[in-house]
């Protein structure tokens, strides 16, 4: 069994192994874990909305041990990741992190936000730091 | 240890580990999903391969020891004549499937037993992995013959 701790070395070896095999191949397979995630989090979103947005990052920050600020807004929420548990155990690993190792959680989580109706925007800002944010909107209604 | 975790335990893990078997059987075959497993298990666990290397499984029994019990897993670990073995009665990771509602790829469990030939890659160790029911398995250490 990989245990669930150490999942995230295992995802760093899947895609090194896509980024070898194709272009297309890891957005594919990023695609295929946002379906997976819908289980956990799409009925939620849409129901609730941001509200839904802070309720499932709020679980996130505690089952994963992540050092997380979450801020709800009138039209958005921002989040911002201190320090990320999964990067920082892909960079302290005895095999080699896979430099962009952080691109997977926009590959998953904004094709799934887009599915609600609402924006997701991430900045990255250094794929060897484990620090990012994101900043999940309403879209706004353009009226004529 | 080398890597020993501390917090909280995301068991829903277990659940991408499927989708990921899926996936990737899928698209490039169960060989390539043992590949991936194999490399894991020499790559990530260096630290256990190079210290059954030396004749030491001690880290490779304290890590099947602590990650099990960290996820509650019953499992029990004899040692005779050389041998150890890692008897598991119920696997965490296949329980964690059925709390989810998520029926195991028929891969599922060749993580276990490809994680260990990573790990024993070129040690003179070798563990056999063997499926004793759905939540159940043996593994058992031993010096290659």
């Amino acid at each position: 069994m990989i245990p669930s701790d150490h999942f995230v070395r295992f995802y760093n070896e899947v895609f090194k192994f896509l980024d070898s095999r194709e272009e297309s191949a890891l957005r594919k397979y990023w695609l295929e874990i946002s379906k997976h995630q819908e289980r956990h989090c799409l009925q939620l979103f849409k129901k609730k909305g941001l509200d839904g947005i802070v309720e499932y990052w709020t679980h996130i920050a505690e089952s994963e041990n992540c050092d997380m600020d979450i801020e709800k807004f009138e039209d958005h929420v921002a989040i911002r990741m201190n320090k990320c548990p999964s990067l920082s155990k892909v960079l302290d690993n005895d095999a080699e992190a896979f430099e962009r190792y952080c691109d997977h959680c926009p590959g998953w989580v904004i094709p799934l936000i887009e599915k609600t109706g609402m924006k997701c925007e991430y900045d990255i800002m250094d794929r060897k730091t484990p620090r990012c944010e994101l900043k999940i909107s309403q879209k706004k209604l353009l009226l004529h | 240890m080398r890597y020993q975790e501390t917090g909280a335990v995301h068991k829903d893990f277990h659940g991408v580990v499927n989708c990921t078997i899926e996936y990737i059987c899928k698209n490039f075959g169960k060989n390539t999903m043992h590949e991936i497993f194999f490399k894991t298990g020499r790559d990530v666990y260096k630290d256990i391969r190079e210290h059954l290397a030396k004749g030491d499984s001690s880290e490779l029994e304290n890590f099947w020891i602590y990650f099990l019990d960290r996820e509650d897993g019953e499992f029990d670990m004899e040692k005779n004549n050389g041998e150890i073995k890692l008897i598991v009665k119920k696997c965490p990771a296949m329980e964690h499937l059925k709390m989810l509602e998520i029926e195991p790829h028929p891969e599922f469990c060749s993580q276990t037993e490809y994680m260990n030939k990573g790990l024993c890659h070129g040690t003179g160790f070798e563990i056999k992995t063997v499926k004793t029911g759905k939540f159940s398995c043996v593994q058992t250490l031993r010096r290659k013959s």
